[in-house]
Parts: C-alpha cells; sequence; structure tokens
C-alpha cells in the first residue's frame, strides 16, 4: 500500500539520477514510517518465512527489537499460533486471492501469553506480475477480544440474573404454591397410610375368612386350570392344596357329573361376573365320594382376581338325609296305599253285592266310606306330590288328546263327588292338546274342591272352556267367601288355607293351589285369580294347545 | 264254554291278595297267588298262567328283577305282565322293566277287570 504510493509519482522518462534521487527519498520515507508505525508491519516470501518485521510488531509479541523476533523465530513461524493450522489457512488464503484481511487468531508472546491478533496482507509483485512478497500489519486485538468477550459474558450473566430473577419470583409462587400440595401431600400420605393399613386389615380378614373357612375355594383358571386351593381342601377332600393343585381339572369329579360341570364352567366363561351353583361328587383322599355344593362365580375380567372362582361344601350327610326323607315318604305312601287299596276294594264288593239286594241305604253308606277312602287318596298323593315338586321330581307324562271330551267326561265324574254343587260347563275348544292328562284332572279338581269348599252356602260351580290364539283358557267360578285381598298373593303357596269372616278354618292341607300351580308352569301355562270378598272367585287357567315335552 | 283263563296274582300284602282273588274268581278267572317273589318262577313253571299280576316291593324281591327276568325267558316271555303298585311311579317302572301295562293302587275294581279281560 505504502510502495505503490510512492511510485504513482514515477511518471514519464525522468533522467537517471531523479530517479535514483526519488527512489533513495522514496526509501528513506518507507522506512521511516515502516519504523515508527504503530501497527505491526512484516514482509513475508510466498513459503511464509519472514523477511523482515518492524519494532512495533516485535513490540506486539514481546520481543526487545525486531532483529531478536527475526533470530528467534525465522523458519518456525507456525509455532508462535496456538492453533498450527491458523497459518496455513491464512497462507492459503493470500495464495489464492493475492490478499487477506481482518484474520483473527491466537498467538504465542515471547513470554508465553496467548494474545488475539488481527491480521492483514497483500502480494507484492514485480513488473511482470510474480508475486515477490507479501506485506502485511498485525495489530494486538487482544483487549477488544476481551472486552468483547467480556461484553458477552457480562450479556449472558446478565440474562442469567433476569431468569435467576424471574424464575426467583416464579420459586416465590411455586413455593408458596408447594407449601400448599405439600400440606396436601402430607394429608393425603396420612390418607393413604390409613388407607394402606384398611387394605391390609381387609385382606387380613379376607385371607383368615378364606383359610379358616369349611368352605373350600378353588381358582380356575380360563383354560380350566387349578392355580389356587385354600387350605379348607385339606379338611374336605383329605388332600393339601398343594397335592390338589397337582391334578388335572375335573379328575376328581365324579364320572357322573363331571361332563355336566366341565359344560357349567365353559359357558361361565362367557359371562362375566355371573354364577352358576350346583351338586358333584368329589373323590376324598380315602377313595370315597363327597357330594358339594358348589358356587362358581366368573371374575376372570377382574384384575385382582382373574379367575374363576369356586366356593364349595361338603353337603353329603345333607344329601344322604334328604335322600332318607325321600325314601321315606316314598315308602310311607306306599304302605298308606297298601291298606286303603283292600279297604277300596272291598268297599266296592261290598256295595255291588248289596245293590244286587236292593239294600240301598246301605249301599249309599257304603259308598260314602268309598268317597272319603278316596279323599285319603288324595291326600296321600298330595304329600308325595309336594316332596316331588320340591325335589323337581314332580313326573309328567304328556299325550295328544280331545281337550272337550276328557272335560266332559272328567266334570261327570267329578259331579259324583260334589252331591251339594251343580258343576256346569260351559263352552268348548274342539281341540286336540298334548297335555298330561291325569295332572290337568288332578288341577282340575283341585280347583273345582276349592270352589266347593269355599262357597259353602252355594249351589253351582261354573266351569269355562275357550280356546283363543292357540291357547285354552279354563276357568272355574264359585259363589262363594271370596279372598281378602292380603291373601291373593298367597293362595298359591304351600301350605296356605283360606279363613272365613268369622275366623272358621277350611279343612286341607293347604296344598291344592300349590300343586295346580306346578302342574300348570309345567304345561308353560299361568294360572291366577279373580275374586271379591263376599262374592266369590273365578280361577283361571291360561295353557298351550301343545306344551313342551 | 271257553276254559278259564289262569292269573297269577304276586303279592307280599295277604290282604290285597285275598280281594284281588276274590274280584278276580267271581268274574270268572282262575286265580293262583304268590305272596313271595321267590315262588314266581316255579308257580308259573307248575301253573302256566294266562297273565301275570304283580306288585314290585316284596319281601326282599323286586318285582322289576323278576318281570325283566320272565321277560328275557324263552319259556315265559309271552306271558303277559302287568305290574300293580302304590309307587306314585308305576307307569315309568312297568315301562323299564319290559312290563305290558301297569295299575296304581289303590285302584278301581272296574279298571282291574279291564286290564284282566284286555291280556286275557
Amino acid at each position: 500500500m505504502i510502495l505503490p504510493s510512492v511510485l504513482k509519482n514515477v511518471v514519464g522518462p525522468l533522467p537517471p539520477q531523479v530517479i535514483r534521487q526519488a527512489l533513495e527519498e522514496s526509501e528513506l520515507e518507507y522506512k521511516k514510517l515502516f519504523d515508527n508505525a504503530m501497527e505491526g508491519i512484516f514482509q513475508i516470501y510466498p513459503d511464509g518465512r519472514l523477511i523482515k518485521v518492524n519494532p512495533a510488531l516485535a513490540g506486539i509479541l514481546g520481543y526487545e527489537s525486531p532483529q531478536q523476533l527475526l533470530r528467534e523465530i525465522r523458519g518456525n513461524e507456525e509455532k508462535i499460533y496456538v492453533n498450527p493450522n491458523d497459518r496455513k489457512r491464512l497462507l492459503k488464503i493470500i495464495k489464492g486471492k493475492g490478499s487477506v484481511s481482518n484474520f483473527e487468531s491466537q498467538i504465542y508472546r515471547r513470554d508465553g501469553r496467548i494474545i488475539w491478533i488481527s491480521e492483514s496482507a497483500i502480494a507484492v509483485r514485480d513488473e511482470k506480475g510474480n508475486v515477490l512478497y507479501y506485506e502485511g500489519f498485525i495489530q494486538d486485538t487482544t483487549e477488544h477480544k476481551l472486552a468483547e468477550e467480556e461484553r458477552a459474558q457480562l450479556l449472558i450473566e446478565q440474562a442469567a440474573r433476569i431468569e435467576a430473577e424471574q424464575a426467583q419470583e416464579k420459586l416465590t409462587v411455586l413455593a408458596t404454591d408447594n407449601a400448599r400440595l405439600y400440606q396436601e401431600s402430607l394429608l393425603e400420605i396420612e390418607r393413604r397410610t390409613q388407607m394402606e393399613k384398611k387394605l391390609r386389615h381387609s385382606e387380613k380378614r379376607f385371607r383368615a375368612l378364606i383359610e379358616k373357612s369349611s368352605e373350600a375355594i378353588t381358582l380356575v383358571d380360563e383354560t380350566s386350570r387349578n392355580i389356587y386351593a385354600s387350605p379348607s381342601t385339606s379338611q374336605i377332600l383329605g388332600y393339601s392344596p398343594k397335592e390338589f393343585l397337582r391334578f388335572k381339572p375335573f379328575v376328581l369329579i365324579h364320572p357322573e357329573d363331571r361332563k355336566h360341570t366341565e359344560e357349567l364352567v365353559k359357558l361361565l366363561i362367557y359371562k362375566p361376573y355371573e354364577s352358576s351353583r350346583g351338586y358333584y361328587r368329589l373323590k376324598h383322599k380315602n377313595g370315597s365320594w363327597r357330594w358339594m355344593e358348589f358356587i362358581a362365580t366368573n371374575l376372570l375380567v377382574e384384575p385382582s382376581v382373574k379367575a374363576i372362582v369356586v366356593n364349595y361344601h361338603d353337603v353329603t350327610e345333607r344329601i344322604k338325609l334328604e335322600q332318607q326323607k325321600d325314601e321315606f315318604l316314598a315308602i310311607a305312601s306306599h304302605e298308606l296305599k297298601t291298606p286303603i287299596t283292600t279297604i277300596k276294594a272291598y268297599c266296592q264288593i261290598l256295595q255291588d253285592q248289596l245293590l244286587n239286594k236292593s239294600d240301598l241305604q246301605s249301599a249309599s253308606y257304603l259308598s260314602k266310606i268309598n268317597l272319603q277312602v278316596g279323599r285319603l287318596t288324595e291326600l296321600v298323593k298330595d304329600l308325595l306330590d309336594v316332596t316331588r315338586i320340591e325335589e323337581g321330581k314332580l313326573l309328567f307324562t304328556k299325550e295328544d288328546f280331545n281337550l272337550d271330551t276328557y272335560i266332559f267326561g272328567l266334570i261327570e265324574d267329578l259331579q259324583q263327588t260334589v252331591p251339594s254343587h251343580k258343576l256346569i260347563l260351559e263352552g268348548e275348544t274342539k281341540t286336540q292338546v298334548f297335555w298330561d292328562k291325569d295332572r290337568i284332572s288332578q288341577a282340575l279338581s283341585n280347583l273345582v274342591a276349592n270352589a266347593v269348599k269355599y262357597s259353602p252356602r252355594a249351589d253351582k260351580i261354573i266351569i269355562r272352556l275357550e280356546s283363543k290364539k292357540g291357547n285354552i283358557l279354563l276357568s272355574v267360578q264359585d259363589f262363594g267367601i271370596g279372598i281378602p285381598k292380603q291373601y291373593k298373593h298367597k293362595v298359591f303357596e304351600r301350605f296356605f288355607r283360606g279363613i272365613g269372616e268369622k275366623k272358621e278354618t277350611f279343612s286341607g292341607l293347604g296344598l291344592g293351589l300349590y300343586i295346580t300351580r306346578e302342574i300348570v308352569s309345567r304345561h308353560d301355562g299361568k294360572i291366577w285369580v279373580d275374586t271379591a270378598e263376599g262374592k266369590g272367585s273365578t280361577f283361571c287357567v291360561k295353557l298351550p294347545c301343545k306344551s313342551k315335552k | 264254554m271257553k276254559s278259564k283263563k289262569t292269573i297269577l296274582v304276586a303279592d307280599d300284602d295277604l290282604p290285597i291278595l285275598e280281594v284281588m282273588k276274590i274280584i278276580l274268581s267271581s268274574d270268572g278267572f282262575n286265580v293262583v297267588i304268590a305272596s313271595n317273589g321267590g315262588t314266581i318262577e316255579k308257580m308259573i313253571n307248575e301253573t302256566h298262567p294266562d297273565l301275570v299280576m304283580m306288585d314290585i316291593w316284596m319281601s326282599g324281591f323286586d318285582g322289576r328283577e323278576i318281570a325283566q327276568k320272565l321277560k328275557a325267558s324263552e319259556q315265559t316271555k309271552k306271558i303277559p305282565i302287568i305290574i300293580i303298585s302304590a309307587l306314585g311311579n308305576t307307569k315309568e317302572i312297568a315301562a323299564k322293566a319290559g312290563a305290558d301295562d301297569f295299575l296304581e293302587k289303590p285302584f278301581e275294581i272296574e279298571n282291574l277287570l279291564k286290564l284282566a279281560k284286555k291280556y286275557t
């Protein structure tokens, strides 16, 4: 930069001594500038070796003189750079572009101190354009850089401080909130501790209930595998829970009960939260079969259980007693009927003989005995039927028959037993029905017997028959005492007996309507009563013509 | 006149045996009685009855088993058997035992005679 400015004054052909003088002046001027400049000035060869430096540059780098600097650095110029790559980059830029400006890098001073410098340089060429050397300036920018860094640091600190202040503010708010939350948390913790305590307590209680219960509990998973057996298993079956769990599912169930139980469990799997109950026999460790009453509940979807819970307890003794009761009733009924059979037969023989002798009065006495024998028979039958209903063992034998003909005959027979009332049959059905003849006869007889019994002052009973849309409507109407409202729903209950106005009682076991209702429901029908106190009752039965088998 | 038909009546209740004999005899049947299940087979071999009427519960003998045995034997399978019992499910029992018919005690004389005539 300086050299060209000196040379630009050299214009046109001048005498050699003028040129020499001008050159000398210019050289002198440059040297003056070079030596006294505040900026560091350097000249380097294209390969990077220093040619000369000015005193300012020596000062910047901590050397006493340019000579000392050149002596100590020349040939090792790279080494003063903190990052030697900076020097290589710098030379590459100058070579490529012919100049570089404000190239910043860190260098070591002679005393080892690191300073920031900024370099600018330009290529000096001969007349043909070949690079002779590079000449450039170095500035110590450490202070500037430090100030910059300081400012940046300051800014960062300031930002941090502001942030901290804001954070502090937030913290204050949060702290207030926290204090409140903390209090609440304490309460919550206290509450949870209490709850856990309660939970543990209740868990303990349930565990005790399960473990001390006389009922055994087995958990079965969705593949029907036993996954838990309660301790009472050993009391009930002789097997410890551990032994019990070794058995494959259903293996201990009696072969006759197994299929039924398996099916029941299979169905239950698809019914969350539902229960099924029943009975099965399980094989005790001692080889005997024990009757169990069980209830199985599907808790597969309950996360804390995930199983079918089967509770069961030993009912062998009860079943034995029930079997004994059944047997006793069957025997009692059989034994009661046996003498009745003989009495009845003799009555009929005697009656025939008396009629042959035209002893009508004696014959009529005998027919009264016969009637009472009939009543006795019905009572014995009712007792047996009730126990059968209770056990669900009442047998039905259904067949196809003409209803009108059958009812007509039945009413005729019934009329024989009911001299006090006229039985009036109204309507017809012209229908074939599929019912149990004997049971329907039993039901109608019960209704007629009731009608007669509860209308002591009346003299007729109306029996109506009607066919309606595949159903038969059958009603028995009396004109007696009727049923007080409060008893209307009770008349079909077992052992219920009517009570008259003057608290007079009526005979019977209170089983007739109970049995009748069972017969009707086993024919898929309905029974109900329309009644008014003091005016009489009408018992209505609605039955489908074709009941299920 | 048609020869008398023979009916074997088996029951362990003597009064019933007696009254049945009276009823059936007075209607022209020849009645032989067995008061014990164990003698039925012997009686059949001796008297060749046209019809057997028997109870189910007979002091140590089960009428069902006897009926089944009679129906399984070549010699006796053609003899009609009527089960007469005071049990509530006489009908089912009779059907299971292979009997031809049933009558529930107590019965009407009329029904007893009807059955006797039907099977002889």
